[in-house]
Order: structure tokens, then sequence, then C-alpha cells
């Protein structure tokens, strides 16, 4: 009695966990995906498994992700899997194309068309997704942001002074190890890159600016789009 | 036997209960009465991918219900609760008692431990406090520079004072050198 009575408590949990679990992955990772994979090709990195590996992980999260495993799933055109984030017909193609550009040990075989597709879909799930945010810096910053925090949840809790210096850790932390003697402190990390800082004349308070709309748009996609 | 072979390898160092890798098992080479007897029902809040759980788990055949609430160590958790038979997850923010309590289908609770570095862990454990009768054992891990950024000893002795509105302080333990800036609480509710 007691015996049944305990397995059924572990299976409802795990149930119930597995149902909420997979609700809780979020659409951000193909943005994140799409971005580190813009950046792997920046720096000519040809192997790509440990990234579609995180990917895959949220697609089969009960799976154990292996070379054989991805290519498999890829060659099948399959992006579905038991417990995994749901992908929608338009971004499971994403995928497939993406994939094409792919060889069997999961190494790029053709640079320039990945480059070109990560592009493209990084634009067109940022319009889809984060309309607000993509209103005001270009879709590759926006990818980094939401990549630098590990996804939108921990992002949009953030302040503007945190999204305005986030990237500049490194000039943060000398200028503080110097702060005696002089220099100032950094006004501006990851979106010091954005074209509208590049033009501005004072950049430090157009980075002002900046962040602080960026922190309400952020805000406005996350509930808008992604809660749950 | 040479030399070379009697080195533990590392997969051999990843099975074994490792105190520097466990708050649990250092508070238990530190002599702190955190054993088990062998069918306790255990609340573990803060369970991450579920290392120090594993080890547990072998120790009670009761159920340990884990709770956890980020999605990426939520994973690793359900496939070693998948792969147990005493394992109930728990995906929820720890300050969800309500959510918690629908998940315990009344089971009476032995052991509540609680692990999440946080401003509020006394908080969140006096809260989660209201899940378990007078006569459970509670334990707190504490991260000392997770509650504020003052010297230890005044966090330490502030921490204390909260605590001691709710739990009587049975024990208590630095956990240095295994956990630097962790002290460990033994409780009993009031
Ligand atoms: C220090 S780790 C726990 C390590 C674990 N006890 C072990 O020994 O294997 C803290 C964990 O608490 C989780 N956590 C943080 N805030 C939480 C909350 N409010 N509710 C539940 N879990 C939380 C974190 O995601 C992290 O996995």
């Amino acid at each position: 009695m007691t015996e049944t009575s305990q397995t059924q408590i572990i299976q409802k949990n795990i149930e119930t966990s597995k149902e909420e679990l997979q609700r809780a992955f979020l659409k951000d990772e193909l943005i994140i995906f799409f971005t580190r994979v813009q950046e792997d090709l920046q720096t000519k990195k040809e192997d790509l498994f440990g990234r579609l590996k995180e990917l895959f992980s949220v697609i089969f999260p009960y799976e154990e992700i292996t070379r054989d495993f991805i290519f498999e799933k890829i060659g099948n055109g399959e992006f579905e899997g038991d417990g995994g984030i749901k992908f929608d017909k338009e971004e499971k193609a994403m995928l497939i194309d993406f994939c094409n550009n792919l060889d069997k040990n999961i190494n790029f075989k053709n640079f320039h068309g990945a480059n070109a597709a990560a592009k493209k879909y990084l634009i067109e799930l940022n319009r889809k997704y984060l309309p607000n945010m993509s209103l005001l810096i270009e879709p590759f910053l926006v990818g980094k942001l939401i990549s630098f925090f590990g996804g939108i949840d921990n992002l949009y809790k953030k302040p503007a002074s945190t999204i305005q210096l986030i990237g500049a850790e490194k000039a943060f932390f000398r200028f503080k190890e110097r702060e005696a003697k002089e220099g100032k402190p950094p006004k501006y990390g990851l979106i010091y890159r954005a074209n509208t800082i590049q033009k501005a004349k004072n950049k430090g308070k157009k980075a002002r600016q900046l962040a602080n709309k960026l922190s309400i748009a952020i805000k406005l996609d996350y509930f808008q789009k992604f809660c749950r | 036997m040479s030399e070379k072979t009697k080195k533990p390898t590392l997969r051999k160092l990843n099975l074994e209960w490792n105190a520097y890798r466990s708050k649990w098992k250092s508070a238990l080479d530190r002599k702190l009465s955190v054993d088990l007897k062998g069918d306790e029902n255990i609340l573990y809040l803060g369970a991450s991918t579920g290392s120090t759980i594993s080890h547990i788990r072998k120790k009670t055949k009761g159920i340990i219900f884990a709770v956890e609430k980020s999605p990426k160590m939520m994973v690793e958790l359900m496939k070693l609760a998948i792969k147990s038979d005493n394992i109930a997850p728990i995906f929820a923010d720890a300050r969800n008692v309500e959510e918690i309590k629908k998940r315990l289908f009344k089971k009476k609770i032995d052991i509540l431990f609680q692990d999440i570095p946080s401003p509020d862990q006394v908080e969140m454990l006096s809260n989660a406090a209201q899940l378990v009768d007078k006569d459970c054992r509670i334990f707190l891990s504490l991260k000392i520079i997770s509650v504020a950024h003052w010297d230890p000893e005044t966090v330490l002795k502030k921490t204390e004072e909260k605590l001691k509105e709710h739990f009587k302080i049975t024990e208590s333990a630095s956990l240095e050198p295994f956990h630097k800036k962790h002290y460990f609480y033994v409780l009993k509710k009031k």
C-alpha cells in the first residue's frame, strides 16, 4: 500500500516537472544559437558540435547528445523531442536550412552559406520575438545581450546601468585598480558597438539614453512574447 | 600494484561523496548530526543537478523532494530522478510554498535542508518550515557573502538573531576549509 503511493507521488512529481520544464524552455535559445554561431564563424571555428549540443539539449533534454545523434536528427530534419522545446514550422525550417551547411562530423562545410543563414534567421527571429529591442539596436547586439546573460529571463530584470556597462567589466576593474590615480569610469560596454552610439557626438550621454530605452524595451518584449 | 594503477581515476573521484563538492558531506565531516537513519522523507531546497542528492538517496528509503528553479539544472536533476526510485523532482521557486505543499501529497517531512545562497536565505527557510512539523530536523547551509557584504561576524550575528525568531539552533559550524565563507546550522522549529 505505502509502497505504491510512494511510487505514485514520485511519478506525479516527475510528470508535472517534465511538463513545466518543457514550457520553461524559451525561444531565445534559438536567438542565442544563431548569435553564437556568428561569433564562431567570425573566429573561423570549424567544429559546431558544442554549439549544436547546447541547442539539442533543450530540444532533446532526455537524450544523450553525441555527434552521431545530431547527424542523424539533422539528416531526418527532426527538431522535436520528448519533453523538449517546441519550435514552429518556420523555426524548424530555419534549422533544416542552416544545418545544410554542415558535414557529417558537424563541421562547417560551407562557411559563407552558414553565415548568411545565421544572419538572416537572427533578423527574422528578432523581428518575431524582440520587436521592441530590435528597433533600438542591431540584431547581433540584441543576441549578444541575451546570450551574455544566458537568457532573456535573466536579462529583463537588469537595470539600465547594468545594460549600459555589460561587456565592459575589464575596463571597469582596470578603472577600479587605478581609481585613486587617474582615469574615468567606463561609460559603455557591449552596446558601444551600436550604430546610434557610433554616430553620436556625445557617446557617453547617448549610451546612457540607449541603455534606458533598452531596459524598457527588454521588459516589453519579455512580457509580450516570452512570459509563461 | 604500481603507483600509477593505484591512483584514483577522475571518474572514481566524481563518484565518491566529496566534502569539497557537497555541503551536506562537509557538515557530516564536521561532526554535525546530519546523518540519516534510513527511512526519512527529505525536502531538499536548491537541489541543483542533484550531485549531493545522488549520494543522500542511497541512505534513505523515504522520498527526497528536490526543489530547483533553474531549467538547466532541473534537466540534469530530472534525469537522475527518472533513473532513481526515490527522488520527486519539483521544478519551482523555493519561495513558492503553496506549490511545494501540493507536490508533497501530505507526506510527513523528517528533514528539511536548504542550500540556496541568497540575501533572503533565512526568510526562505522559515517560510518553508510551515511545511514541516516540530520534530523535523532542519539544516541550513549559509553562504555568508550572499547574505550581505558586511564582515562575516556581523552577518553571522544578524543571521542568528533572525534564525532565533523561528528556530532553536541546536548545532552550528563553519564549513571551512571545504567551502569558503559557508556556515552550517542544525535547527528545530520553536
Ligand atoms: C549552491 S547550489 C546547490 C548545490 C546542491 N545543494 C548540491 O550540494 O549538490 C544552489 C542551487 O539553488 C538554485 N536556486 C537558486 N534560487 C532558487 C530558488 N529561489 N528556488 C529554488 N532553487 C533555487 C540554484 O539554481 C542552484 O542550483
